[in-house]
């Protein structure tokens, strides 16, 4: 099971109960990575400044909002911080709705919710109600900085969490040319609707997720596996982050660095004569340091 | 090839399907009819079967008819088990390490070693690594070389932490190098210098100079198809390498290590050594 995302409570009314939030869905397509198809290196993205083409540091970029103007208004990252919804770490039910009226549309992301704690009972007891009434709840909930509303949907022995897009996101459908709703307006005869529903009726199967897999992700990983079974692999050195390495990074500077930490220590050891106890193989350089030290301060 | 061979336990990996198919280590061979492979006293290594040592020419051939590739020898010789005569150093790449960070970590441990004053061999590795060797006197017992071989890695890893990492395991050395000091374990085993290994190019472990360190282009420069050309070469990069072997106890006292087991009495015991 994938890590949770927080520990936290569903909570209705006056009921609590105690839950951890886990991922439900998961890349599971191929990656494609970039090659220079020439030395088969890694290609990869650099920032650069737009007007001089020039490759930009991270620290001199700046977050900024486009104003209609043309302006832009500039914010920094604390300011955004500060602007991020405090986490609850609860799943606050704000309704109970029939599940047909939550179309499809808005379905979002799944999480599974497991119940923590003491919390199985009431876990369960909120599950088989919600199930026995046909009602799934609309609650609100912040995941990774962002405020979501979501629907709870007891599926199963889960109790299941799916985001739901605000009513914003959806593009109103009114400017496509569609007929009207209702048999009356394109003038629907009942011999036709007749033939429709029977064509439709011999084509209804019990529906199975797992009946249906991704065939582009099927063919493109059985051409790998036969590319790897013939040896037609390219070996592609990855290449190290020298961006997060240290300004000390040529090996005559370092060789300087390794004589100085020789040099700091030297002292120490010579002030020891006497073994203070043991200092067993196992134990780590930098504790043998304090040890030292400590032993130094008491006899000072 | 003998040379590195003579007068150590070895344990021998064999491939009798080829490198592709099972490959067995093996440690006490227990057929002891081979032409020139000897077995050794079964006290060295109480309560398992007896180690063995390739003794001569014949024995390496003995190895071959028996579908041996790789030759790993210990840290001590078999006359002298219980002290080692070297400390061994495994530069392994991980995940996202271009060969020349390879090469500036194995400079790095040779001009520590050297600020520690001991005297270090390089050799590649066969596979995809180098290995730096430092011949030791035979006065320390494992526990100690073992035990200041890691505090030598862990004092480089805490010094230079965004080259050398003093943990193994693929999470935490990425992009990193992990000086690997566990060759250094009592009964550890490293590749003999001349040795084929079992995999893919046979790739050889040949004894450089330091100086050849900048022209190296991997751990598998060298492979079955291509030694012949290096063999004029042979041992002479360690030609140094007998009289290089140093008591470890200055450098010890540089690092604060504090062994465990005291020294044997020093006067009187001078112990030759021989490679």
């Amino acid at each position: 099971m994938p890590r949770t995302i927080w520990k936290g409570a569903i909570s209705f009314g006056l009921v609590h109960v105690p839950v951890a939030l886990y991922p439900a869905s998961q890349e599971a397509g191929i990656n494609f990575d970039w090659l220079d198809k020439r030395s088969m290196d890694p290609v990869g993205y650099k920032r650069i400044n737009k007007r001089t083409g020039k490759e930009i540091e991270k620290e001199y970029v700046v977050k900024g909002v486009k104003q209609d103007d043309g302006d832009y208004v500039v914010l920094s990252d604390e300011q955004i911080k500060a602007a991020f919804p405090r986490s609850t770490q609860t799943i606050e039910i704000e309704a109970f709705v029939q599940s047909a009226e939550i179309s499809f549309s808005l379905l979002e992301r799944p999480y599974y919710l497991e119940p923590i704690g003491k919390g199985e009972k009431v876990y369960a007891l909120l599950r088989e109600s919600m199930l026995q009434a046909g009602v799934v709840g609309i609650a609100r909930v912040v995941i990774h900085t962002k405020e979501h509303l979501a629907v709870l949907i007891p599926s199963g022995p889960a109790l299941m969490l799916n985001t739901i897009r605000w009513a914003s996101e959806i593009r109103p459908a009114d400017e496509l040319n569609l007929p009207a709703a209702g048999r009356t307006g394109v003038n629907l005869k009942a011999s036709e609707l007749k033939m429709a529903a029977q064509l439709i009726d011999d084509m209804t199967s019990r529906w199975d997720a797992g009946d249906y897999t991704d065939t582009f992700t099927a063919a493109i990983q059985k051409l790998v596996n036969q590319k790897v079974k013939i040896g037609d692999t390219e070996n592609v050195t990855p290449i190290e982050d020298y961006s997060s390495a240290n300004v000390a990074s040529n090996v005559v500077d370092l060789t300087e660095l390794l004589a100085k930490s020789l040099a700091k220590r030297k002292p120490s050891a010579a002030a020891k004569i006497s073994a203070d106890g043991k200092a067993p193989a196992g134990a780590a350089a930098p504790k043998k340091k304090a040890a030292a030290k400590r032993t130094a301060r008491k006899r000072a | 090839m003998m040379a590195h061979l003579k007068g150590r336990p070895v344990s021998l990996v064999r491939a009798p399907d080829g490198v592709h198919g099972e490959l067995f280590f093996q440690k006490h061979a227990a057929t002891g009819n081979l032409p020139g492979i000897h077995q050794l006293d079964r006290s060295l290594d109480p309560g398992h079967p007896p180690m063995v040592e390739v003794g001569d020419r014949k024995g390496l051939l003995s190895a071959a008819q028996w579908n041996v590739v790789e030759f790993h020898t210990l840290n001590a010789s078999s006359n002298s088990f219980a002290h080692p005569d070297r400390m061994m150093f495994d530069l392994d790449p991980g995940g996202g390490v271009p060969w020349t960070t390879m090469q500036e970590a194995a400079e790095l441990v040779h001009a520590f070693l050297k600020q520690l004053g001991l005297t270090a061999f390089l050799k590649t590795s066969g596979g995809k690594g180098l290995h730096v060797v430092v011949p030791v006197r035979k006065v320390h017992d494992w526990e100690t070389v073992q035990g200041f071989s890691q505090s030598i890695v862990r004092h480089m890893a805490s010094t230079i932490p965004e080259r050398f990492v003093a943990k193994s395991g693929p999470k935490n050395r990425v992009g990193r190098i992990f000086i690997d000091y566990l060759r250094n374990r009592r009964g550890a085993t490293t590749v003999c210098a001349w040795s084929a290994r079992a995999r893919p190019g046979l790739g050889i472990s040949v004894p450089v100079e330091w100086s050849e360190l900048g022209s190296l282009t991997a751990g598998d420069q060298w492979t079955v198809r291509t030694v012949h050309a290096r063999l004029g070469q042979g041992n002479e990069p360690w030609k140094g390498y007998a009289r290089a072997a140093r008591q470890l106890t200055t450098a010890m006292e540089m690092l604060d290590y504090q062994s465990e087991t005291p020294l044997p009495a020093r006067p009187g015991r001078r112990i030759r050594q021989k490679v």
